[in-house]
């Protein structure tokens, strides 16, 4: 199926009799319109695509400017990636698939050395050195929907993201990490007005973590994260190297509900529910250290109300909500020396405790109104929506510190798509507020990392903030080879403001401070 | 249809309550651990329960690295409830104005049975002791210029004839192999050579309060080493000097320790330990001479649990007259080199090459000045102390 999917740009130049392929450059926008299971978790979601054979070639330079940015995170960040996708309609297959490559280099980043880990896995493993870390990865997805009748499909997704982080100051971390997801999904038509999915997803994640140390002179802190900023010390003079492993699974599942009222109203129901396990161990081959056990429950909701059919103006009202529940368990362990065995040293464990609870909801609500040309082609785009986030985070050590929160964040934004001759631009505009609501409760673990960690990561996720973003694109026809295609060369930005006479009360790290996003790239469409 | 309808629907309920009954399953408690734990002293034979008078007792938990300060009280149960942890519970009390009583123990406590019975024992205090040990250097690579300052702390004239000086083998960041094999009163001393003040017993004076210096090399450092801060040690009162070892000069004027053992030539110079080390002043049972005893094989063992030949000449604790581990600050785990009644916890070295040493605190009784020995280096010394004495 890769093979097929990544010769898809040759292959779809031989069969498309649509001269022009307007359709192809706003496949996203076509597709979320006409296939209401676009937003869901179901593979099957391929075969009710509208746009069904695509191949596009996206080259994108991302930078990130600013020190207004997570305290785990890269003063700076410049990416680059180059991005292979197609689509493609084969008899009843419908196939999708794409690979991506993408250097990364974040720079100035500490705290934080791990890669694809849950980011609220409180198991987290870094060092104080600021470094510069550069992470290659690869993202291949493969996907396939097969329509065994009108009433009865399945489609499959794979998903491989790998990826390995280092950097060139001691302590060097190099960590290799992978997720393979694997998605199968069903569809069940019960009548004209109504239909059944289901999904299951099933996500084997591996991470493997080891440090160099060149200059063995400086002793240097591994910081063995638990959460608020609590760490388990050692040092580079305990152990030089030191390896953690990460061993996770997630398994969920997906149920969804389509229900078209009439022909211009439809509806979109999907539940969802998942567990997620990921275990930390230290020692590699030369002892096990238990560096601590993470589980999540997350359930979801999303339901999407389509009205205008096939008419010139869609309406989209969206709606989601969802429960994340984690715990995370913390092992106290002795340092032992066995003398029957050459005196190796090994870790006994005295208590399995709970350190880490947190509870997390989400809800939004997003309207988006579409307006087609007489071709049926996106003339413009507005939405607006609102979302709440509520955070209560609880850690358990020599007492219980909490740390909780309310967000409620409002954003709107407009694209408007203008023909220029044989020329296509697009323009788009938006901006966003992000503030707390209530007072939200701050707790650092007896002030550890108080000034450097705690408080900055506490600002950072509570702080009011501003954003506006723009992006603007020209596509260029091009016949390359006798075929019709599409040159888009892009630019775009989003600058986010810590702002609000509010802010600045856990922690004065942000003061003053922004952060830019740029992407400029290109891509060719066919 | 419609029980088709049913029957998914049903399945969606049941699949979701899954979800949810999984969130619920945990059986650990949203608390924070405290744990009762019982703790009771036993003194030896020397000491009456009567006697103990300024009775102190602390408990440091090494996990939360957090010290508590516990009330003992002798007539009744003394029960405690602490955060979970591994802890070092530390009982002191006095048995008149100038002697002491200490003990320490360790305990895991993870559960509300905990019983801690810590060993008290009077403190012997020697009248030979380290007042300075200046272990960390001045200068990176440049290895000659630590030393050693032994006080008469007592109120009489003491000899230093036959007195042992040694850096014990300890890794200090895990149990030795000794220990691992449940050797603890012996301390096997080598990784380079051992070494005593010579002289037939009454050769070698030292009056009360006074401080002689015991040079690695017996030159002036600062002009040796081009660094400043490197000591002048072309005056000190004796000298380690190392035939064998090809960097080591005789400074004629002073006079040398008898080397008494070594296992190590190569090592270039004594006790080296930047980062920390253990030492030890030690003096035989009058009548048994140190070179005898250490030319005895009888008093050599090997590493155990390895194959290794290698020789370690083993000091009994029942001879030691000071110990003091020096303890790599760097590291974040310590194994003591010592039982606790010669050394109960290590002093943190000083910064390696800063040209600081470790010093003793000092009291002052009835004009004089004494320096505090209690057998716990991490309360009786400072750390990264200039090398001049204020």
């Amino acid at each position: 199926m890769l093979l097929a999917l990544t010769t898809e740009m040759s292959t779809a130049a031989t069969i498309e009799g649509d001269t022009t392929r307007r359709d192809r450059l706003n496949y996203k926008t076509l597709n979320f319109l006409s296939n209401p299971w676009s937003g869901t978790n179901n593979p099957v979601s391929l075969s009710f695509n509208q746009v069904q054979t695509l191949a596009q070639a996206t080259l994108l330079a991302h930078y990130e400017r600013g020190g207004y940015h997570p305290v785990d995170g890269g003063a700076m960040q410049n990416d680059y990636s180059l991005d292979i996708s197609g689509l493609k309609r084969i008899g009843n297959f419908s196939l999708s698939g794409n690979i991506k490559y993408s250097n990364i280099k974040d720079y100035s980043r500490r705290w934080n050395s791990t890669l694809y880990l849950t980011p609220l896995n409180p198991f987290v493993f870094g060092d104080s050195i600021r470094s510069d870390m550069t992470t290659e990865q690869f993202d291949l997805h493969a996907a396939a929907a097969y329509r065994f009748s009108d009433r009865v499909q399945a489609g499959l997704r794979l998903r491989y993201l790998t990826g390995s982080l280092s950097d060139q100051t001691d302590p060097r971390p190099k960590n290799n990490a992978m997720h393979f997801i694997i998605t199968p999904g069903f569809f069940y038509r019960l009548s004209d007005s109504h239909a059944l999915g289901a999904s299951l997803n099933f996500d084997i994640y591996r991470s493997s973590l080891t440090h160099v140390v060149i200059n063995n002179y400086i002793n240097n802190i591994y910081f063995l994260m638990r959460g608020m900023g609590d760490s388990q010390n050692f040092t580079t003079n305990d152990a030089l190297n030191y390896p953690r492993d990460y061993k996770g699974f997630r398994f969920g599942g997906s149920l969804q509900w389509q229900w078209d009222l009439s022909d211009a109203i439809g509806n979109m129901l999907e539940l969802s529910g998942a567990t997620n396990s990921e275990k930390a161990t230290d020692g590699g081959s030369a002892y096990t250290y238990k560096g601590g056990d993470y589980k999540a429950t997350t359930l979801g909701l999303y339901d999407r109300l389509s009205i205008g059919g096939s008419g010139r103006l869609r309406h989209n009202v969206s709606l989601r909500g969802s429960y994340n529940g984690d715990e995370g368990y913390w092992y106290y362990q002795r340092r032992m020396t066995d003398p029957d065995h050459s005196n190796r040293v090994y870790y006994e464990v005295l208590s399995k405790n709970k350190m880490h609870k947190s509870t997390r909801l989400a809800a939004s609500a997003v309207y988006r109104l579409d307006a087609l040309d007489t071709e049926a082609l996106p003339s413009w785009t507005v939405q607006g929506g609102v979302g709440l986030n509520y955070s209560d985070e609880k850690h358990f050590e020599e007492s219980t510190s909490e740390q909780k929160y309310t967000l409620i964040d409002l954003a709107a934004e407009g694209t408007k798509y203008w023909r220029l001759r044989r020329l296509r631009l697009t323009t788009t505009a938006g901006g966003g507020y992000r503030f707390s609501v209530g007072d939200p409760t701050f707790a650092s673990v007896r002030g550890k990392l108080l000034s450097q960690y705690t408080a900055p990561a506490f600002e950072y996720a509570t702080a009011n903030t501003a954003s506006v973003n723009a992006r603007i694109a020209l596509d260029i026809p091009l016949r390359l080879y006798s075929t019709p295609t599409w040159l888009t060369v892009f630019a775009g930005g989003q600058w986010r403001i810590y702002s609000g006479e509010d802010s600045n009360k856990y922690s004065n790290a942000y003061e003053g401070d922004c952060r830019t996003l740029i992407n400029i790239g290109a891509s060719l469409t066919l | 249809m419609k029980k088709a309808f049913s029957k998914i629907l049903l399945s969606a309920f049941v699949i979701s309550a899954g979800f949810a009954f999984s969130a619920c399953s945990s059986d650990d408690n949203d608390t924070p651990a405290q744990k009762y734990v019982t703790v009771s002293i036993n003194l030896s034979d020397e000491l009456n329960l009567s006697d103990l008078k300024n009775l102190q007792l602390t408990a440091v938990n090494n996990t939360l690295g957090k010290t508590y300060t516990l009330t003992y009280d002798t007539a009744g149960v003394n029960a405690f409830r602490l955060p979970q942890g591994s802890y070092s519970f530390s009982f002191k009390c006095n048995i008149t104005s100038y002697t002491l009583a200490t003990g320490i123990q360790s305990a895991d406590i993870f559960s509300d049975t905990t019983s801690v019975s810590i060993p008290v024992s009077l403190v012997k205090q020697s009248p030979l002791i380290f007042k300075t040990i200046y272990n960390a250097g001045s200068k990176k690579g440049y290895v000659r210029d630590t030393y050693f300052e032994i006080v008469n702390n007592g109120d009489s004239v003491e000899y230093l004839d036959g007195l042992i000086l040694s850096a014990p083998q300890g890794r200090q960041s895990a149990a030795n192999e000794w220990q691992a094999e449940g050797v603890n009163d012996l301390y096997s001393s080598g990784q380079g050579p051992v070494l005593a003040f010579p002289g037939t017993g009454k050769d070698h004076p030292i009056q009360p309060g006074q401080t002689i210096v015991i040079a690695n090399n017996a030159v002036n450092h600062a002009e040796a080493s081009g660094n400043a801060s490197s000591p002048d040690l072309s005056k000190a009162d004796w000298e380690i000097y190392l035939d064998y070892s090809s960097q080591e000069v005789d400074n004629p004027d002073v006079p040398n320790l008898d080397v008494l053992f070594t296992n190590n030539k190569f090592m270039a110079s004594f006790a080296l330990g930047f980062f920390g080390r253990a030492f030890i002043l030690a003096k035989l049972p009058d009548g048994m001479d140190p070179a005898t005893f250490a030319a005895d094989s009888a008093n050599m063992q090997t590493t155990p649990g390895t194959k290794s030949n290698i020789q370690f000449l083993m000091i009994p604790s029942k001879y030691v007259l000071d110990a003091v581990d020096v303890w790599d600050g760097s590291q974040t785990t310590h194994y003591p080199t010592f039982l606790s009644r010669d050394d109960a916890a290590g002093v943190i070295s000083a910064t390696a090459w800063s040209g600081l040493c470790e010093r003793r605190k000092t009291v002052v009784r009835n004009g004089r000045t004494y320096y505090q020995d209690t057998n716990n280096s991490s309360e009786d010394f400072l750390t990264d102390q200039p090398l001049k004495e204020n």
